[in-house]
Formats: structure tokens, sequence, C-alpha cells
């Protein structure tokens, strides 16, 4: 959605309490270049630069289906120590859980755009203590992300009727920067 | 092979006609990330081997005969 409204008026109104005028409206600011910035500068203060996203759904039953042939190896084999720890330790369905997860590292892959295999240990997708999952790349999805000059990656994670879906943002700022833009 | 391409044909319902040596099975999707690790068991299984997941390439994947050279030298 592209904000119309001056700079310096943010309920879209004027000082006067007059409404915006056709002619009184600036162009949109997509470029990010005029007072304040724009959507672009928001989205460029969050990610540095034009961001990587990548998108992801996981059938839960798919899942469930090879936790059912392979169990714990294949468990073992999709994710880390910590990741099966959390995984084990939140209630409710084991298989829903793994396929946000699941999700969640496939949607990094696409953000990432690897030119080769990354092993599902690679990206370890694990939530702090509010909830929010947080991402850490190692091997030959970290060399990737570094070579890229991926500095952050975002994910948030989804359930609803027998899937799960996951969206990644994968950018050059500093992972401080996110933490401190402000949200709203 | 015939395992590999049974494989294949059952991820895949509406596959059509042969899988040739080299068709490239990632570009026509035919692999796709979540069955990865449960074809992985299946090479290893008919194999005879262990594979290590850290080693791997898209390339050792890439066509039935790639897979057939890298997996199963025996054959």
């Amino acid at each position: 959605m592209t904000r119309t409204a001056s700079p310096g008026s943010p309920d879209g109104r004027d000082l006067a309490g007059r409404g915006p005028q056709r002619g009184d409206l600036p162009d949109p600011d997509l470029d990010g270049r005029g007072p304040g910035g724009g959507p672009a500068e928001a989205l460029r203060r969050l990610v540095g630069g034009a961001p990587d996203v990548g998108l992801d759904l996981v059938a839960v039953e798919r899942v469930r289906r090879a936790i059912d042939d392979h169990g714990d190896r294949w468990l073992a084999d999709m994710f880390t120590g910590p990741e099966l720890q959390q995984l084990r330790l939140v209630r409710g369905d084991l298989p829903e859980r793994a396929a946000g997860r699941v999700a969640a590292k496939e949607a990094v892959v696409k953000a990432l755009r690897p030119d080769d295999l990354v092993a599902w240990h690679d990206i370890e997708v694990l939530r702090l203590p509010h909830g929010a999952p947080v991402v850490r790349l190692s091997g030959r999805a970290g060399r990737h992300a570094e070579h890229r000059g991926v500095r952050s990656v975002a994910v948030s994670i989804t359930h609803q009727d027998g899937w799960a879906a996951a969206i990644a943002v994968a950018g050059s700022a500093d992972p401080d920067s996110i933490e401190e833009y402000p949200h709203g | 092979m015939d395992e590999i391409r049974e494989w294949i044909r059952s991820r895949n319902p509406s596959l059509t006609g042969d899988i040739g040596e080299d068709d490239d099975l990632i570009e026509a999707r035919l692999i796709d990330s979540l069955d990865f690790l449960d074809f992985v068991y299946l090479l290893e299984e008919v194999s005879g081997s262990p594979i290590d997941l850290q080693q791997l390439s898209v390339d050792d994947f890439r066509t039935l005969g790639r897979i057939r050279k890298r997996f199963l030298p025996a054959e």
C-alpha cells in the first residue's frame, strides 16, 4: 500500500483540519528521498537495500508421513539438536510444529537462492523466549549468505487447517538495526 | 535404477512417459525439497552405503545417469 499523505500529517489531514486536496498531495515517495523518507526508505532501513524474499507452504500431512516413515532419523536429519529440543518442549502436535520450521527453512533457502544444495542443519530456526522465530545460518548457507552480503534473515511462521506457511526476508542491514527499527 | 524410477513416479503421479538417463530431474522438479531426505534414504538402501548429507551437490541428483555414477557405481 502506498501512503500519499504529506509529511508531518500522519492522519492524512493538514493542520487546519482541511482534508488534503488532490493538488496538495506530493507524489508518492517511492524512492524514499523526500522529507522523512517513504515506504522505500523504511524498507531500506529495515533490510539494507533491496531485500530477497522467500515464501513457502508445507502440508502438515507430508511432514507427519515423513515422521511416521522414518521417525527420529528424519527429525535428526532435518533439525539440529536445539531445534529438536524446542520442538519437543512445546505443547501441541509435533508434525504441525515441525512443518512450520520446515516451511521457514525452505523460505530461507528461497530468499538466499544458493547455487547448490544446503543441508537442512545449515538453516537453524529457533524460537526466542517471547516466541518470535530467529534464524542462524552455518555451513554452505552461512557462506553463501556472507558471499552475497546478507547479514540478517527474518522469518515469520503461521499455521492453519493442516498447512504451515513461512516467509523469509534476507537483507544486508546489520541485525541490530532491525531491533532498533520502530514498528508501527 | 528401477526402484529409483518407481520412487520418482510415486511422487509424481502425473508424470507420463519414460524417465531418460539424461532428463534433468531438478529442472523438472521431480524431486522436491520435502521429499529429498526420503530420496536419500532410498539411495542408501539401494546402494547399501551411507550418504553424508553435508557432502551432497545438486548436480549429484540432476539426472538418473549422474545418480547412477555417484551413488550406484557397481551397477
